[in-house]
């Protein structure tokens, strides 16, 4: 197995090449398409959940099914756009099952917490400066007042860097929609943030 | 907070913070942005933005960690975690009625309700406009001259208004 994983390496193969030897049966490419899909998924999982562990498991079951879904992948398809749909699906499944328990829990910092801790330890070489840490906080807190819906386009556009057309797809809706959540998103968020821009 | 220049909405909507690819696609706000210091201003604002919104990405580069996930990720693809009987029946019934009876429903409701208003509006527009007024009284009144025109029974009767300015007459009240 070893040595097919070094073949794939070698070779800049695309994600849909990649997936179409996965589907006769090279668990190599399916390795590698983990290696290439890991770290952006748990950041867009993060983003939506705030908790590691649940964005880990999260990044882990989409990847899941698309061990157990590569069938319905359609040639011609991009994988991207359809995989990150699976794990956006994913998230807010898990999202809005967590709101119900956050309810009624007394815990509501909790997620901020951890968030603050997990900037402090996985980004410290690069965050030394207090004024940045105050500044990326007020950034979060403003992504956090915006509603579900406009969180979820500046999450894929702005943070995550997906292109109109793929936060289209991924998100299941039309471009139009995406321009528009995406405007007022920004308008929104512009207005939070006044202070500090 | 309104904006002095009324592109500044457009700036908001097209550009991403990259000058180069709004000139690909908006050249016409490319070159605006070049003269307009009110955009210009804004444009400034929204490459901080994305600068901050970027920031909130997040890297792990943390060989113990994806370690883990791998190895976590290698378990839950030898035993996957079955879904419960409510997770199978939430499911079906998503499958079932959502795509196979709701969709195809809102569909052919929605071509019924289009239909409706083209033949309702259609018909009052083209074949009977009279009953297109905005005011109904108009139409009464419009129905009634009709009838009372041509329906030679109506034309037999009197108008009861000139009963009445006669009887005022003879009683030496005011007309």
């Amino acid at each position: 197995m070893s040595q097919s994983v070094k073949t794939i390496e070698e070779i800049d193969v695309t994600d849909e090449e990649l997936m179409a030897r996965f589907r006769v049966g090279e668990q190599a490419a399916f390795d590698r398409l983990v290696n290439r899909y890991r770290g952006r998924a748990i950041s867009v999982a993060f983003q939506y959940l705030h908790n590691m562990e649940d964005a880990k498991d999260v990044a882990q079951d989409a990847f899941v099914k698309v061990f157990q879904a590569a069938d319905s992948f359609r040639t011609g398809e991009k994988f991207s756009p359809w995989f990150f749909r699976i794990l956006v699906n994913q998230a807010i499944n898990v999202y809005r099952r967590k709101k119900v328990v956050h309810f009624f829990s007394l815990f509501q910092n909790e997620s901020n917490n951890e968030r603050n801790s997990l900037i402090d330890t996985l980004e410290s070489e690069n965050t030394a400066d207090g004024a940045v840490n105050d500044t990326k906080e007020m950034v979060w807190k403003g992504i956090q007042k915006l509603p579900e819906k406009l969180r979820h386009i500046v999450v894929l556009r702005d943070i995550e860097g997906f292109s109109e057309i793929e936060t289209s797809k991924i998100l299941g809706i039309p471009q139009g929609t995406v321009k528009s959540r995406l405007f007022h998103a920004r308008r929104k968020l512009r207005r939070h943030l006044e202070k500090i821009l | 907070m309104k904006s002095l220049c009324k592109k500044t909405q457009r700036l908001f909507m097209f550009f991403d913070g990259d000058v180069n690819r709004l000139r690909e696609s908006h050249p016409e706000l490319a070159d605006h942005l070049k003269t307009c210091p009110v955009c210009q201003a804004e444009a400034k604002k929204i490459v901080h933005l994305f600068r901050f919104a970027s920031a909130q990405r997040i890297q792990i580069r943390d060989e113990e960690f994806w370690t883990d996930f791998d190895m976590e990720l290698q378990r839950k693809l030898r035993h996957p975690p079955k879904s419960s009987f409510w997770q199978k029946i939430r499911w079906q019934f998503n499958r079932v009625f959502r795509e196979m009876v709701f969709q195809p429903a809102y569909r052919v409701g929605f071509a019924f309700a289009l239909l409706f208003l083209v033949s309702y509006f259609g018909y009052h527009a083209i074949i009977n406009p009279a009953a297109n007024v905005l005011d109904p009284y108009d139409y009464l009144y419009q129905s009634y001259q009709e009838a009372s025109n041509s329906n030679p029974i109506f034309q037999s009767f009197s108008d009861p208004t000139d009963e009445f300015i006669e009887l005022a007459d003879v009683s030496g009240e005011e007309k």
